[in-house]
């Protein structure tokens, strides 16, 4: 039997989606000499680009849960893991 | 100004359908074109390019598992000690010559792709009895022939040895995860190619997010210049997963094997102190 996976693919595509239209927003912006707003949605863009990962992890958690313990498992400890990386990245970053 | 950045986007659409079509990333077209066409400085275009590592498995994964060839349980499983390998590994990788691993891993890169080279025609391993313990059993259908094809991930405990020290060293090196995790599914576990670029297409996105949130609180990321790139690799990432399904298998191996060679050249080059 398949593994499920619809949300997983709906979280990917949600965050590639609302990214791709804070990204538009920023590129529009630019082109009309507005930097600060063209900044603010870019940088926007890029954190739910960066976060998007982390929300498919959890939508594989929320739907597996039932069908499919190893997965949950694994994709608890990845994103454990990466929370520790991305903590320890920013304190070195300082 | 904006002929450059229509410029930019148009390599990005490019390195994102490649990217995804092999398992790779993009980074390797990303940063290069970058740094060396457009000026860029180094660390910046990393930074962009991670952010592009992450479009092109967003983009990818999305297709690749709704198609069923991205495997997600065995990329899980084989991420889980990736990014183990890169948060403990990195301390110990680091005690060690650089550039003696690069010359290393460009040797090591050189006989896997010519054993990809060697086996690339040949169907994968019949799938007999129960899985062992930590082998997982799974199917997928070939788009070009139409068959459904079974196959076993085999050797995952040295799979898994594999990712902790390429976690490792993708620190180190600067080396992206997807010329180690599509070898390491079809040579070492015998995953056919398919669902290795696809389940690798997968397991990018997670260890890229670490390493941006380290440029991110840098500032080493130009987010409008982030912004056309992650466009362009959304847009070719996406065509380059729906256009992997009419590329035959032997042909998917010959790309990715041009793309290790590649690899394996940097790494020389940089074993030789250029």
């Amino acid at each position: 039997m398949r593994e499920p996976v619809r949300w997983t693919i709906l979280a990917l595509r949600a965050g590639q989606l609302t990214a791709a239209a804070f990204f538009g927003v920023a590129l529009v912006a630019q082109l009309l000499i507005q930097p600060e707003l063209s900044m603010s949605a870019a940088t926007i863009g890029v954190l739910l680009v960066i976060a998007t990962p982390a929300a498919s992890l959890l939508a594989t958690i929320a739907e597996s849960w039932r069908s499919d313990r190893a997965t949950v498992v694994a994709a608890i400890l990845v994103l454990g893991v990466l929370l520790v990386a991305s903590g320890i990245a920013l304190l070195i970053g300082r | 100004m904006i002929a450059l950045e229509l410029f930019v986007f148009a390599a990005a659409v490019g390195a994102g359908a490649f990217g995804a079509l092999v398992g790779v990333g993009g980074g390797l077209i990303i940063v290069p074109m970058l740094s060396v066409f457009f000026g860029v400085e180094v660390h910046t275009a990393i930074g962009v390019s991670l952010l592009g590592v992450i479009a092109v498995s967003t983009s990818g994964a999305a297709s690749y598992l709704h198609s069923g060839f991205a495997n997600r349980r065995l990329g899980l499983t084989l991420l889980v000690a990736t990014a183990a390998g890169g948060i403990g590994g990195g301390y110990v990788a680091g005690l060690l010559d650089a550039r003696a691993l690069s010359g290393l891993f460009a040797i090591v890169l050189v006989l896997v792709a010519l054993q990809m080279l060697r086996s690339r025609g040949r169907p994968p391993e019949e799938v007999v009895g129960e899985a062992a313990a930590l082998e997982i059993d799974a199917s997928y259908r070939e788009p070009t022939t139409g068959e459904t094809i079974g196959y076993r991930a085999r050797n995952v405990p040295i799979a898994l040895g594999v990712s902790v020290v390429a976690g490792a060293l993708s620190g180190l090196m600067g080396i992206g995860g997807g010329v180690v995790n599509v070898p390491t599914m079809n040579v070492l576990m015998g995953v056919p190619i398919r669902v290795a670029t696809a389940t690798s297409t997968f397991m990018l996105g997670a260890t890229a997010a670490a390493s941006a949130v380290l440029y991110l609180s840098r500032g080493q990321i130009d987010v409008v210049l982030a912004a056309v790139v992650v466009l362009g690799v959304f847009v070719g990432a996406t065509v380059g997963a729906r256009l992997s399904r009419r590329v035959p298998r032997n042909v998917l191996s010959a790309l990715f094997v041009l793309v290790a060679g590649v690899f394996a050249a940097q790494m020389l080059i940089r074993f030789a102190g250029v």
